[in-house]
């Protein structure tokens, strides 16, 4: 869905923003793209939406290459940029009536996705009235307009409370459930991406480290995988667990279980819990997403190294 | 893509300009007054415009550093990702503030006159005072519009201000001491050179208003051409 080949983006005064980017983002995936300030994420998500041309290399979204077929790639995202200043006399129906317009999109999608964000009930407020995370939801909610194929969320919690943080990234997973879209996620925070992300470009001082699904990249670089098992006795389950040699840790909490194990021995753990599930022990099971701190770690380590 | 330029023109002109389009209104309805007042002496209406044409080329630089504010603080971005090029984006600001203040300008002239006496539109010097002032406008915008595409306020207003209120003073200067001067300067103020010329023997020697007309109206185009180059390759 996404290609980066190569690709270099020099600014003017010299400033590099990207060094030789290359990777893929598959279609389907809530992705994130992770690394500090100064990265060159932002210029990533300028690439991909066309605002800027690549100094060198290719960038291809869906085959096209976005600076050329601007109008046809943008037509087909959503996009929420870091940090924008919205006209703020402007009422929030008023504004997102005009994107609409120039979407040529119907107004009745206007609200659609102001139900879906939950500003419905905002749509006569002028948006310098709005707090912040209403502000933000705003954002989303232009980015939904017209049902974009793909999301890209530049930094979406940056700026917001806690509250307001959570509430945006319950958004994100909701929306990437029930619509199915592709979403491109960037920040520098880790915890709450590991709370949503299940495919991550790691990119660093303009280098892509490394990208990959995070059971691949847990697989390269992590030693444990984690397994959640649902239970209705999780104490006796973790007693079971704590018998074979391969598991390396257990936290239980409420009636979820923690399993970590090595990495090697995954398919032995999957056929334990298989048995302890034939015994009436386990109610569910998922392999879990290495913990993005931890990869992040290794990859910037041994990029470092 | 008219109907993308048209859209976002008026969304701007409706939501985030409407002073604009208020002063604008006010300054045709005092130029519709001077043009009565000054009817039927077409030199009372070339020198009486002056004061409102000067209005407007201020209230066009106040403006302008609407556009540069929009693109500096990533408000432009927002409307870019909705499908409207960054070429059609450029082209609905010119609509506003060039090709509007222009039409208001004109009217607030031709209006009047044709009004009460509209044989006075025969006068060759009415379309050829309309056409320098057009002219004029175009030219004053399309540098400025080159430079708000740099994301530099100050420099909008400076050279705004300064094309506005210091240039006829400079071509006033520069006719009597630095006659050779005035030409390179009237190429950029294609209707202060025309009024300058009308009233003063100096410029006999200089190039004739429609020569200078000519070589405003070939800088503008490519200033104009210059902008949807910079605004195509603009970090927004």
């Amino acid at each position: 869905m996404i290609e980066f080949v190569d690709v270099y983006k020099v600014y003017k005064g010299g400033v590099v923003a990207l060094q030789g980017a290359s990777f893929t983002v598959p279609s389907g995936t809530l992705a994130c793209l992770l690394g500090p300030n100064g990265a060159g994420k932002t210029t990533t998500m300028k690439l991909i939406m066309g605002f800027l041309r690549p100094s060198s290399g290719t960038v291809k979204v869906w085959g096209l290459e976005p600076w050329i077929y601007e109008k046809e790639v943008r037509s087909r995202i959503g996009f929420l940029p870091e940090r924008p200043i919205y006209p703020s006399n402007v009422r929030v129906y008023t504004f997102l009536k005009h994107l609409a317009n120039l979407r040529r999109v119907p107004v009745s999608d206007v609200h659609r996705v102001s139900k879906l964000v939950g500003i419905e009930h905002l749509l006569d407020r002028e948006i310098k009235t709005l707090s912040r995370g209403y502000v933000q939801r705003v954002g989303i909610a232009q980015a939904l307009l017209g049902d974009p194929e793909l999301l890209l969320l530049d930094e979406p919690t940056a700026n917001l409370d806690p509250r307001a943080r959570r509430e945006i990234l319950e958004l994100v997973k909701v929306l990437h459930r029930d619509l199915g879209v592709t979403i491109i996620i960037s920040s520098h925070i880790i915890p709450e991406l590991q709370e949503v992300a299940r495919y991550a470009i790691f990119i660093d001082r303009g280098k892509v480290l490394d990208h990959g699904s995070l059971e691949e990249l847990a697989r390269k670089y992590v030693a444990n995988a984690i397994y959640v098992i649902e239970s209705s006795r999780p104490r006796d389950l973790a007693i079971e667990l704590l018998k074979k040699d391969y598991v390396r840790g257990i936290y239980v909490h409420d009636d979820r279980v923690e399993v970590h194990v090595d990495m090697d021995r995954v398919n032995d753990l999957e056929e334990y819990i298989k048995e302890l599930a034939g015994r009436g022990m386990v109610k569910s099971y998922s392999f879990r997403t290495a913990y993005l701190g931890e990869i992040y770690e290794k990859i910037v380590g041994s990029s470092h190294g | 893509m008219v109907r993308e330029v048209l859209t976002h023109a008026s969304y701007v002109m409706d939501q985030l300009l409407r002073g604009f389009v208020v002063v604008v209104c006010l300054l045709a309805a005092f130029q519709s007054f001077a043009t009565i007042a000054s009817l039927p002496y077409v030199e009372n209406l070339k020198m009486g415009s002056v004061i409102t044409f000067i209005g407007m080329l201020a209230y066009v630089t106040f403006q302008m550093t609407s556009l540069v504010e929009e693109l500096g603080r990533g408000e432009a971005m927002l409307y870019l990702a909705h499908g409207l090029t960054k070429r059609c984006y450029l082209a609905s600001w010119i609509l506003i503030l060039c090709v509007v203040p222009i039409v208001v300008f004109v009217l607030s002239i031709v209006v009047p006159i044709a009004i009460i006496a509209p044989s006075l539109l025969n006068n060759v010097e009415i379309p050829t005072l309309i056409a320098y002032t057009v002219l004029h406008l175009a030219t004053f915008s399309s540098i400025l519009f080159l430079l708000a595409l740099s994301k530099r306020r100050g420099l909008v207003v400076a050279l705004g201000m300064a094309m506005t209120f210091l240039l006829p003073i400079a071509l006033s200067l520069a006719t009597y001491y630095f006659t050779s001067l005035a030409p390179i300067l009237g190429i950029v103020c294609p209707y202060y050179y025309y009024l300058t010329y009308e009233t003063s023997s100096k410029l006999r020697i200089c190039p004739s208003p429609p020569s200078i007309g000519l070589a405003s109206l070939v800088l503008t185009m490519i200033l104009i051409y210059a902008c949807f180059v910079k605004v195509k390759k603009l970090d927004v």
